[in-house]
């Protein structure tokens, strides 16, 4: 949270910088004052982003490797190196893993695979590093594409709605973080749960407030990245869409963490669904890629085999039943099913993240278990 | 939510009223705030 705000101070002050110089220089501009923040608050992280964007920039540029296609292969593998060593490392060692790697590395593969598939055109160095190097989205930021962020860039002129946009962004994603995520979920729900009676009760309170609270803190700082953006004059995409008003879990995995699961889907389940002609395959790839962005370890496997097979639930429902499927998408009580339905299959699927996090939880399961 | 209150009020009390509503949220805002932050264990960067 503090780093955030530190973010939201540095946006706040540059932004008449922004939005008063020429058009040509937007970009460079947000460049430099991001470089500069971040080379103040963490030097290593942009040392890796850097060196790796430059490298994938040479290899983009050159004709040594001689087969073209192979030599851009590698640029889509070449971000993925840190990434995998510090998360990694993180798991073994607790090595503190550099600032938004998670999120850039995406973003560079992204760039990467959407070269080699010759659907964008090879960014020059500058307009690359510009950007990679867009502060709102370091921390926590949405994954966002790079043919969106060019076409804002090219569009940005001022508009004084856009600009209180993004400050009414702000003010909501406080309140997502602190009033809702840490305040009634974190700290008044789980008091609450300490002092429930019958076991299982309080159980599942800690169950909903882990489920909450992680809800409300993630939309609250996509929230700020996006009105930060704003306030830059930059539209980033949206992370989340009522992810709990979805009725099925497909339907969920569209709605919550959109720049993420967009990704693996764009990324991880076409290319291997065309592979492989199996989307079952393709899909259980992918959810666990999206499971092992969030940390390499066992825990994460067993979340993402359960959310992906949560889906293909969804998915033989809608085959083997297509009236009670219709029923739940369609059907107004129906659709109240589904969403209870999604709500308690995604929390209690946390359970399995969670446990680390809330000692209780998984002391309680112990106990449940033994 | 502005142009949802400009449906059913006019403008001056659509104004106030939205005013009135950023005011509760950042009292809100500013009453959690003494909370430990940065309990935001979800994603580790």
């Amino acid at each position: 949270m503090n780093l955030q705000l530190i973010f939201i101070a540095v946006v706040m002050i540059t932004s008449p910088l922004v939005w008063r110089l020429p058009n040509y220089w937007t970009g460079r501009i947000m460049m430099l004052i991001t470089l500069i923040a971040l080379s103040w608050l963490a030097p290593y992280s942009v040392l890796i982003m850097l060196s790796t964007a430059f490298f994938q920039w040479v290899i983009w540029n050159n004709n040594y490797f001689g087969f073209k296609k192979p030599g851009v292969f590698l640029t889509i593998l070449l971000p993925l190196f840190p990434l995998i060593i510090f998360k990694a490392g993180y798991k073994s060692n607790h090595w503190i893993i550099p600032l938004g790697l998670s999120f850039y590395a995406f973003r560079q593969v992204h760039v990467a695979f959407e070269c080699y598939k010759s659907e964008m055109k090879k960014p020059g160095l500058f307009e690359y590093f510009e950007y990679l190097l867009f502060l709102p989205v370091m921390l926590i930021g949405p994954i966002h594409r790079m043919p969106e962020f060019q076409r804002s860039l090219r569009r940005h002129k001022w508009d004084a709605s856009m600009f209180s946009e993004g400050l009414e962004r702000l003010l909501y994603g406080m309140v997502k973080i602190n009033f809702l995520g840490n305040f009634i979920f974190s700290t008044q729900l789980t008091q609450l749960a300490s002092h429930t009676d019958p076991y299982f009760l309080r159980l599942y309170l800690e169950i909903i407030a882990f489920t909450g609270n992680a809800y409300f803190q993630f939309a609250g700082f996509s929230d700020l990245a996006i009105g930060m953006g704003l306030i830059w004059g930059i539209r980033v995409m949206e992370n989340f869409n009522f992810p709990f008003l979805a009725t099925n879990m497909q339907d969920f995995w569209r709605r919550w963490h959109i720049s993420l699961s967009s990704w693996c889907r764009d990324y991880v389940f076409y290319p291997l669904a065309a592979l492989s002609r199996k989307r079952w395959f393709a899909l259980m790839i992918s959810m666990l890629v999206l499971a092992l962005w969030h940390e390499i370890s066992l825990r994460y496997v067993v979340w993402g085999a359960v959310q992906a097979s949560l889906i293909l639930l969804t998915v033989g429902v809608r085959k083997m039943m297509p009236e009670y499927s219709q029923f739940i998408n369609h059907h107004p009580l129906g659709r109240w099913f589904g969403r209870i339905w999604v709500f308690h299959a995604f929390a209690f699927s946390n359970v399995f993240i969670g446990t680390e996090n809330i000692h209780s939880l998984s002391l309680g399961f112990k106990q449940l278990f033994s | 939510m502005y142009k949802w209150l400009l449906k059913y009020f006019p403008q001056t009390y659509a104004n106030l009223l939205v005013f009135i509503w950023y005011l509760f949220l950042l009292l809100l805002v500013l009453y959690s705030l003494d909370l430990d932050p940065g309990r935001f264990r979800y994603l580790q960067w």
